[in-house]
């Protein structure tokens, strides 16, 4: 079988984009509507999709309502999952937790149960950083770096790696009257002592079904990159562009050589963020009017905050601010006093640095509009494409399948982690015009081969890894 | 009505329950967990409380899945039957519980409780070294529940705008830090998971022993730390006849494996720490006020033993008779040790007798309810909810919206709601 894509569903309830919600085809209240989150898993299950991914943080921050309202408030990832997995039957279910804030033993309790209650489809997706107010939540007095993040990390995964393998597979026997009895005995207590953590005993999860989790990571750090070489099945990665994903995709797999691993076991998955449209006039239709409806700052400084000082919680972070005062300083050629409606004067390029003139080729790219052609760009474009976010890209179902392909094909990607902007509109459109158009085009699966995750992403089952930390007692 | 309360584990209410050729298999966990709990709902049951542990060492069965992560998969497979997760708080970070708690009383709508436990001390804490800051104080589950209390209020009930006109996603003014600085946790707040539907998930406090459960009432909205509700746990075996009863009351206490009396476990049995409460003729000893650990497990105590034991031990000896229908003579130690193990909770008879001694019981003050351990899963819930259910409740329980609605409790005022808001 030739070598097939995976997709994996970046699941916000309100879309990824920042105004997705507004949209007409979206629900703006799904994130507390469990029925809601089992519909739009199975709509992707039924497009064979690897797996739905539930991302985390560990504090909140009104100000994510003006930049990401999916991030500020949603449903722990771990009860979620366990309920999707009630209503599922194939589709792989990641749950994203960060070490630093958990203590192995209950992190293995979590993600083995998962894996018991999915037969199979779960995966831990392991992230460190982004959080830094998490401290706060957690007795702490400081966001630690990147370092002491990663040393804890690695002892905390080798120990709930040891804690999955802490049963055989077959954990009970019966003797000729039907009587019932742990094979062998109690295991060996697993008797960890290390810098960070001591854990005595055994898990009290049986083995998980996949023997070992699937073990997901996204980072950008030295450490994060050795993480993921060593021990991730699964790398997410923000690309936003094919030189730079191929060069993170060749590092990646080069990496993991060293530790003995072939690059197939890495299933490497940049984000993307899909506008599709029946036709590429209605993609860029649909582009700008999700853009249209994100809530503008003020350009007057006097005026920020005024949201903020709205709210009773006083030490969140002012978000980035959407105005011309933001994007003339990051030209380096003030724009302000402009019509935003009005086109921008072609000469802005000229005067800009090489990084200016890439969000002018950025937004031709997914607007079509132009400098001096017939559709001008406007000031107003400049600001709702000012934040760099995952790859864009807006066309038509052909399009976008070209996209991906050329992707695939050319080792950027081995497959992708869809960001639908808005919550259910683009999942439908998605996996109605780009799934069907690569699956014609023999890139993509049309039946699911396996029923685990490990299935899906091709992973053998590992076995019980019996050291002497881990042997089972043998019955004297 | 009493309340009816299911506890289940997958070793089955009695502690050699999944040894039984007929328990149904622990191998395949969440089919039979699955099972139980829609049996409980058809039968009636008000809850479900899905037994949890932070070490192999909590019952004579080592396994046990995670309890919210279960909870919310039961959500989806069952409508209306409340959902208990255990936690004990000395383990959690405050935050990841209020976030567990909270989630699963959404994904439930409003079905969730809370059972707070206190798990085995030594086991738990040996496998929580390091870490983040753990300890078996008591005083730092209750400062643990205060902070989980305060987050689930963090958000107001009308925090949520929505206004897709405007662009208004939420109401600051209606999202609250919590600012906590106590002895043992700093939680600055707010929580990242709306108040639950329920306004905060019914609280349960179980003791050290597991055998009592209750609302929790210190500081809790559902009781005023005077009017106790009590749940009264037992454990039905029962049979068709008094003599059929004891018979299978015998034949699962002969499963039992007990403990070497120095408290290391032969290579087969799971209890690997001595404990109070141990499997063996030591623990018994300790209670009994003799010393019992030279008697030989297999020979009856005899006269002169009998007439030594202190009140206590005689009660023991008193209850393993009528439990099992031996006399003194054929009464061996192993059977009174056995039935020391099984604990105070066990109902030996037949349906009818379980019924009236369940009335005559529920008649103290502050006993709501009956928190049933089938023995045997699934043999023995199958019998309660056939034989039993009918007897003690004579209308189907009404079908709340809530488990609060479903248990007559109220919903909790937010502490940072406005006075109208909550009244």
């Amino acid at each position: 079988m030739s070598r097939q894509l995976h997709f994996s569903l970046m699941f916000w309830a309100t879309g990824t984009h920042p105004a997705g919600w507004r949209h007409p085809a979206a629900k703006a209240d799904g994130a507390y509507d469990p029925e809601f989150i089992h519909r739009v898993t199975q709509l992707v299950e039924r497009a064979k999709f690897d797996m739905l991914f539930l991302g985390d943080k560990l504090s909140t921050d009104t100000s994510l309502q003006s930049t990401n309202p999916a991030q500020m408030s949603r449903l722990e990832p771990f009860t979620i999952a366990a309920s999707l997995a009630a209503v599922t039957e194939r589709i792989g279910i990641v749950a994203t937790a960060n070490p630093t804030y958990y203590d192995p033993y209950t992190l293995a309790r979590l993600t083995a149960t998962l894996d018991h209650l999915s037969a199979g489809r779960a995966a831990w997706n392991l992230v460190t950083g982004a959080d830094p107010h998490a401290a706060a939540n957690y007795s702490r007095d400081a966001h630690w770096d990147s370092p002491r993040r990663y040393e804890w990390a690695s002892e905390c995964l080798d120990v709930v790696r040891r804690l999955w393998d802490s049963w055989p597979d077959e954990p009970f026997t019966a003797a000729s009257d039907g009587t019932r009895s742990i094979a062998g005995g109690a295991p060996e207590p697993l008797r960890h002592r290390g810098p960070n953590f001591g854990v005595a005993g055994a898990l009290n999860v049986p083995r998980p079904p996949q023997g070992q989790v699937v073990l997901l990571h996204a980072g950008t750090s030295e450490q994060s990159k050795e993480l993921a070489a060593r021990e991730a099945d699964v790398v997410f990665t923000a690309q936003p562009t094919l030189q730079a994903a191929q060069e993170f995709y060749r590092a990646v797999k080069t990496r993991a050589a060293a530790y003995g691993r072939s690059g197939d076991e890495i299933t490497i998955m940049p984000g993307l963020l899909p506008i599709v449209g029946r036709t590429t006039a209605e993609a860029v239709a649909l582009f700008d009017e999700l853009n249209e409806l994100l809530l503008l700052d003020p350009e007057r400084p006097a005026d920020l905050g005024r949201e903020l000082a709205d709210s009773s919680v006083t030490h969140f972070r002012a978000a980035p601010q959407r105005n011309l005062a933001t994007v003339s300083e990051f030209l380096g050629v003030d724009l302000t006093g402009n019509p935003l409606r009005a086109p921008v004067d072609p000469s802005v390029r000229d005067r800009t640095h090489d990084r200016g003139r890439a969000l002018f080729d950025r937004i031709t790219a997914v607007t079509r509009r132009t400098l001096d052609g017939p559709r001008r760009i406007t000031h107003i474009d400049l600001i709702h494409h000012f934040a760099p976010s995952h790859a864009l890209i807006v066309g038509d179902p052909v399009e976008v399948a070209d996209h991906i392909e050329r992707w695939f094909t050319e080792r950027g990607a081995d497959g992708f982690n869809v960001f639908p902007a808005l919550v259910p509109g683009a999942v439908e459109a998605f996996v109605e015009l780009v799934i069907p158009e690569l699956q014609r085009r023999g890139l993509f699966r049309t039946e699911y081969e396996g029923a685990t995750l490990r299935d899906h992403l091709g992973l053998a089952r590992p076995e019980r890894a019996v050291d002497a930390a881990t042997a089972v007692r043998v019955a004297r | 009505m009493p309340v009816l309360q299911l506890t289940l584990s997958l070793g089955g209410g009695h502690p050699a329950g999944w040894r039984h050729p007929r328990a149904a298999s622990p191998a395949s966990p969440v089919e039979v967990l699955t099972e139980a709990a829609r049996l409980a709902e058809d039968a009636g049951f008000d809850l479900v409380a899905l037994a949890d542990a932070l070490s192999t060492e909590e019952s004579g069965f080592p396994f046990a899945l995670e309890s919210f992560s279960l909870a919310a998969f039961l959500a989806a497979r069952t409508s209306r039957i409340g959902l208990a997760a255990t936690a004990d708080p000395r383990f959690h970070a405050p935050y990841t519980l209020a976030r567990l708690s909270a989630s699963l009383d959404h994904i439930a709508h409003g079905r969730s409780a809370m059972a707070v436990a206190r798990l085995d001390d030594e086991a738990t804490a040996a496998n929580h070294g390091g870490g983040l800051a753990h300890g078996t104080e008591p005083e730092r589950a209750e400062e643990a529940l205060d902070v989980v209390t305060k987050l689930w209020d963090s958000w107001e009930d009308e925090a949520f705008v929505r206004d897709k006109a405007t662009g208004r996603f939420v109401d600051g003014t209606r999202i609250h830090e919590v600012r906590h600085e106590g002895r043992f946790h700093r939680v600055h707040g707010p929580l990242n998971v709306a108040r639950p539907p329920q306004g905060w998930p019914v609280l349960q406090a179980a003791d050290g022993e597991h055998d009592e459960l209750r609302d929790l009432a210190v500081g809790g909205p559902d009781g005023d730390g005077s009017a106790e509700r009590r749940l009264l746990p037992t454990i039905p075996i029962l049979g068709d006849t008094r003599e059929a009863a004891r018979d299978a009351y015998r034949e699962l206490n002969a499963l039992i494996e007990l403990d070497e009396p120095d408290g290391r476990g032969p290579a087969r049995t799971l209890a690997g720490v001595v404990r109070p409460g141990g499997r063996n003729a030591a623990a018994l000893s300790a209670v009994a006020g003799v010393d019992l650990t030279r008697h030989p497990l297999d020979r009856s105590l005899g006269r002169r033993v009998l007439d030594a034991l202190a009140p206590e031990g005689q009660a023991i000896v008193e209850r393993a008779r009528g439990r099992t229908g031996l006399d003194d003579g054929s009464l061996t130690l192993r059977d009174i040790v056995c039935d020391f193990v099984v604990g105070p909770a066990a109902f030996v008879g037949t349906p009818e007798e379980f019924v009236a001694d369940a009335r005559t019981r529920l008649a103290a003050p502050g006993a709501v309810g009956l928190d049933v351990h089938p023995p045997v899963l699934t043999e023995s819930l199958e019998r309660f909810a056939a034989q039993v259910l009918p007897m003690l409740r004579d209308a189907a329980p009404p079908a709340g919206a809530t488990l609060r609605d479903r248990l007559g409790l109220a919903r909790p005022a937010n502490r940072w709601a406005p006075q109208e808001a909550a009244a």
